[in-house]
Order: C-alpha cells, then sequence, then structure tokens
C-alpha cells in the first residue's frame, strides 16, 4: 500500500495548469508590460498549451514507469 | 464557375470520396463498428478526431471575433483544451473502461447503467439532443458565412446549406465514425497551412506593416485591448468572469455526447492518455487566429458581426487562390464538426433510446437502420434551422453548453462516490437546467454573482443539491461500486 500512496503523489502537478490559467489570472492581469512584444496576458494565457503538455507529459512519464514491470 | 470556387467545393468532395473509401476499405459496416469505430482508434485517430470536434467553425470564427470586439477576454480559449485534457488524462481512462465493460456508446448509457434507471438515461438523451441540434445547425450557419463573405454574391446562403448537408450525410451515413476521423486528419492539415500562410502573408497587406505592425498599432489605438475587462469594459468581463468562465468549461467539458464519443471510441486507455498529453498543444493555433483578428480590427474596423472578421481580412487582402483554399478549409472544419455531432446523436437515438429502452431484442441491423434514420432526419432539421435563422454563432453555442454542463455533477461524482443516487442526479440535474435556461432565475443569479458566469453559479447549485439529496435518501445501485474502483 505504501507504493500506492507514493505513486498518488506526481497527480499533484495537474493542479499546476489550473493554478497557471485561473489562480494568477488576477496577478498576471496587473501586469501591464510587454514581452518579446506580446503583451503580458497573452503571452501568459498563450503559454497554458505548453504548461499543460509539460506537466501531463511528466505525469505520463512516471504513471508508465511505476506501472511498466507489472505489464505483460 | 471561377477556380477559387472550385478549390473551395473540390477539395471537400475529394476528401469525402477518400475518406469513405478508405473507412469502408476491408471492413464490415455493424452497428459497433459506425458509431463507435469498434473501439479500435488509434493514438493518430484519437487526436484527429477530437481536434476535429474539439475545434470547430465556432471555434475559430468565434476566437477571432472575440479578439476583434473585446481583445483579452478572448485569452481564456488557450485554456479551454489545455485543461479539458488535463481533467481528462484523469477522467477518460475511468469512463473508457467502465464503457467497455459494460457496453456503454453514449452518455445517456452511462446515466442508465451506472444508476440502474431508465428515466435518468432519457433524461440525459433529451439534453443531449437538445444540445446537439443547435450545435449542429451553428456548425451550418458558420459554414454559409465562410462562403458568403469569402464569396460575396455568387452562392446563396440555401445553397451552401443544402450542399453541405448533402456531403455530411454522405459520409456520416455509410461508414460513420472512422470515416469522419480520416477527414478530420486532411482537415487538420488544411487548417494548419492555412494559418501559417495567412501570418506569412499578412506582411504583404497594406498599412499593417506584419505582426510587429498589429502589435504597435493595437497599443497605440486600443492601449487597454490585452488587459481585462477588456475593450469593453461594460460587457463585464473581469478576471472573476475570466476564471469562472474557464473554470465552469472545463467541470462541463467532457459533457458533450459527441466527446463522449470520441471518447469511447478509443483503443485503449492509454491512447486516450497519449492524447491528453499532446492535445493541448493544439490550442497554440490561437496565437496566430488572434494576431490575425487584431489585424482584421486595423484594417478593417467597423464590421457588424465580430465573427467575420478573419473571413472579411482574408476576403479584402488576400490573393483569390488563397481565398478559395480557406473557404475549403471553412467546409471541411464544419462538415468534420457535424458530422461528430449529428453521429452522437443518432447514435443517443438508436443505442440509448431505441435499443436500450424502447426495443431491448432488437438486432444489430435493426439498430443501424434507426441510426441512419434518425441521421437524416437530424442533417435535415438541422440545415433548415440554419437556413431560417440568423443568429450569433456563440450565444447559441454556450447556451447549449450550459444545459450540457448540467449533467457534469452526475457524472463526475458517480466516478468518485458509490452513494451517489439516482434521484440526487435527477433533482440536481433539474435545478441546473432551470438555473441555466430559466430568465427570471438568471436575472436572481447574475445578481448575487458578481461578474461570476451565471452558469457555474447554477451548477454549484446542482451539485450541493445532488450530494445532499443523495446522502439524505440512501438507495443501492447494483452497479455503483464498479464504477468507482478503478481497474484497467
Amino acid at each position: 500500500m505504501a507504493k500506492g500512496t507514493h505513486r498518488h503523489w506526481h497527480l499533484l502537478l495537474l493542479l499546476v495548469p489550473y493554478i497557471w490559467a485561473v489562480a494568477l489570472i488576477p496577478l498576471v492581469n496587473k501586469a501591464q508590460g510587454f514581452v518579446f512584444g506580446l503583451p503580458t496576458l497573452l503571452l501568459w494565457m498563450g503559454c497554458t498549451p505548453i504548461c499543460a503538455t509539460l506537466c501531463l507529459g511528466i505525469v505520463y512519464w512516471w504513471d508508465k514507469r511505476s506501472s511498466g514491470p507489472e505489464q505483460p | 464557375m471561377s477556380y477559387d470556387v472550385l478549390i473551395a467545393f473540390g477539395i471537400p468532395l475529394c476528401t469525402t470520396v477518400f475518406s469513405i473509401w478508405f473507412a469502408l476499405r476491408g471492413r464490415e459496416i455493424n452497428f459497433k463498428q459506425w458509431s463507435i469505430g469498434d473501439r479500435g482508434l488509434g493514438t493518430l485517430l484519437v487526436w484527429f478526431l477530437s481536434a476535429g470536434e474539439i475545434y470547430t467553425t465556432f471555434a475559430f470564427l468565434g476566437a477571432t471575433g472575440w479578439a476583434y470586439l473585446y481583445g483579452a477576454p478572448g485569452f481564456w480559449v488557450f485554456a479551454n483544451v489545455a485543461l479539458a485534457f488535463t481533467l481528462g488524462y484523469w477522467l477518460l481512462p475511468r469512463i473508457w473502461v467502465v464503457a467497455k465493460r459494460h457496453d456503454i456508446y453514449t452518455l445517456p448509457d452511462f446515466f442508465t447503467i451506472r444508476f440502474g434507471s431508465k428515466w435518468l438515461g432519457a433524461l440525459a438523451a433529451i439534453v443531449g439532443v437538445l444540445y446537439l441540434i443547435p450545435y449542429t445547425q451553428v456548425q451550418f450557419t458558420g459554414l454559409s458565412l465562410i462562403l458568403q463573405v469569402l464569396f460575396p454574391g455568387s452562392i446563396s446562403k440555401t445553397m451552401a446549406i443544402v450542399v453541405a448537408a448533402m456531403i455530411v450525410l454522405a459520409f456520416t451515413f455509410t461508414a460513420g465514425l472512422r470515416s469522419t476521423a480520416l477527414a478530420a486528419a486532411v482537415k487538420d492539415v488544411m487548417v494548419l497551412a492555412v494559418i501559417v500562410a495567412a501570418i506569412v502573408l499578412i506582411g504583404t497587406v497594406p498599412h499593417i506593416g506584419g505582426i510587429v505592425g498589429i502589435l504597435t498599432e493595437m497599443k497605440s489605438r486600443h492601449p487597454d485591448y490585452a488587459t481585462l475587462p477588456g475593450m469593453m469594459p461594460q460587457r463585464g468581463y473581469t478576471p472573476l468572469w475570466f476564471m469562472s468562465s474557464i473554470i465552469l468549461t472545463n467541470i462541463s467539458y467532457w459533457m458533450s455526447p459527441q466527446l463522449f464519443q470520441a471518447t469511447v471510441s478509443a483503443q485503449s486507455p492509454d491512447v486516450l492518455r497519449r492524447n491528453a498529453v499532446l492535445q493541448p498543444l493544439y490550442a497554440l493555433l490561437f496565437l496566430p487566429i488572434f494576431l490575425l483578428g487584431f489585424a482584421a480590427l486595423i484594417a478593417l474596423p467597423g464590421l457588424k458581426v465580430g465573427d467575420t472578421a478573419l473571413l472579411a481580412l482574408v476576403a479584402h487582402y488576400y490573393p483569390r487562390w488563397f481565398i478559395g483554399a480557406t473557404a475549403a478549409t471553412g467546409m471541411l472544419v464544419a462538415m468534420v464538426a457535424s458530422s461528430g455531432l449529428l453521429l452522437a446523436l443518432a447514435t443517443i437515438f438508436a443505442k440509448a433510446v431505441y435499443r436500450d429502452l424502447l426495443a431491448p431484442k432488437a438486432s444489430d441491423a435493426q439498430v443501424l437502420r434507426v441510426g441512419r434514420t434518425v441521421l437524416i432526419v437530424a442533417v435535415v432539421v438541422a440545415a433548415l434551422l440554419a437556413i431560417r435563422s440568423t443568429s450569433t454563432l456563440i450565444i447559441v453555442a454556450l447556451i447549449g453548453i450550459a444545459a450540457v454542463a448540467q449533467l457534469a455533477p452526475g457524472l463526475i461524482l458517480s466516478l468518485v462516490w458509490a452513494r451517489v443516487t439516482k434521484w440526487g442526479v435527477l433533482v440536481g440535474t433539474l435545478i441546473g437546467v432551470i438555473g441555466t435556461t430559466v430568465p427570471p432565475v438568471i436575472t436572481l443569479e447574475k445578481s448575487i454573482s458578481f461578474t461570476i458566469q451565471y452558469g457555474l453559479v447554477a451548477l454549484a447549485v446542482n451539485a450541493i443539491a445532488t450530494v445532499l439529496i443523495s446522502i439524505a435518501w440512501q438507495e443501492h445501485a447494483s452497479e455503483a461500486m464498479d464504477f468507482v474502483v478503478f481497474r484497467e
């Protein structure tokens, strides 16, 4: 069972995209500046897909690694 | 007929022939193959099918429309798909596993079997149809809008819709879901090519000065465009609205019947996980889409319908071959999306209503025949609605999303909590539907919610009611535990 609980912690990574695209919005919206010529909020929201794919990719890799040997 | 119109109709027609031929090759079409591809779609086809269902005409035209009219409030679309698959990574394999074990094809089946209640399934079927018909109509309306703006005066609205409806009918009627997925692959290549070309060609549009020019012009003409509440502050698109819209869409996302169907058509849970990892990247396409929306605002301010911004830009400034290619892509987008919607509707009727409720002993051939008949009726209804109505794309779709959203607490809870009951779901869903469709209730919700999406208020009340009634009125459903324990 210890292994089972251990395996679930990485799922917390799934919260990162929510923090990125929801919780941090009031803060990011206050930034008036420009990054690489793009308005901050546009660039921030535009990076949400990359953030999600990175987090999901790590979780997937982790899942595969921990369930790998059990599979036939 | 000039050559740009020829391109516009030629590419969708060739795609139709190719995808039907390829889907039928070496396969016998039974009901399961027709409706959910015999649960055999691999990573690539699931990716294309999901992208086909998600990036509809409404997504592309709506996003440029929002960029054009409001600016920053439209940015929430980036989060839409990214967060949908973040939730989906956890949710979709769970749905897939119980769907396979219990022979579930559609969302209403899911409710019928989990709660052992045919009436609950019937209710889910009605809500599903209420969502699917206007959504299909929106696709047809979008398609006629595309052709009218790109070829002004040369193609009538009725003709555009009739041709599209016939093509859609051709490839859903014969081969079903698999041909839709194949056509979606062609569509995605076209979409990518057209958007990349549009961005490259924007340098040639006079008085804009390329991407740098767009951003500098926007900053000087509309200094507030890139922060919330955007260019129309009176609309109340505050950060609170923005966040609640994203959460509302996220919770309700997987309730769309066509996406449920794409989920159960996958080969394995692992296919769904891999798709969840990669699918968010598709949303990066919205970055050039927004830039094109801003370019339209600079070059062509004062358009009456925001949703036509992208098309008007193309029609005014781009070469004729490109107008033809854009029209072809727009047609493919609308056709793939409406195929998925119509197929979902036909499957709900044939499987969840006809076979599970009305005629349990019906043969496979009979069920398939019912599915195909419903398909014809639904195409005709959606096309007629599109020919007669002139409503703006985004409003109709948002109302549909709001109604289907109310099934979310029932479905998600039933995968984590064995004690949720049919009465809880029934009452919760009814409260939610009232909260999103009855105008006085909506006014009340708006008055107490500041600028939070009223749909989220209704959803919260729905969820609370579902939980409370489930606790108060315990009832044993035989399959409850099986839906909660996740075994692959």
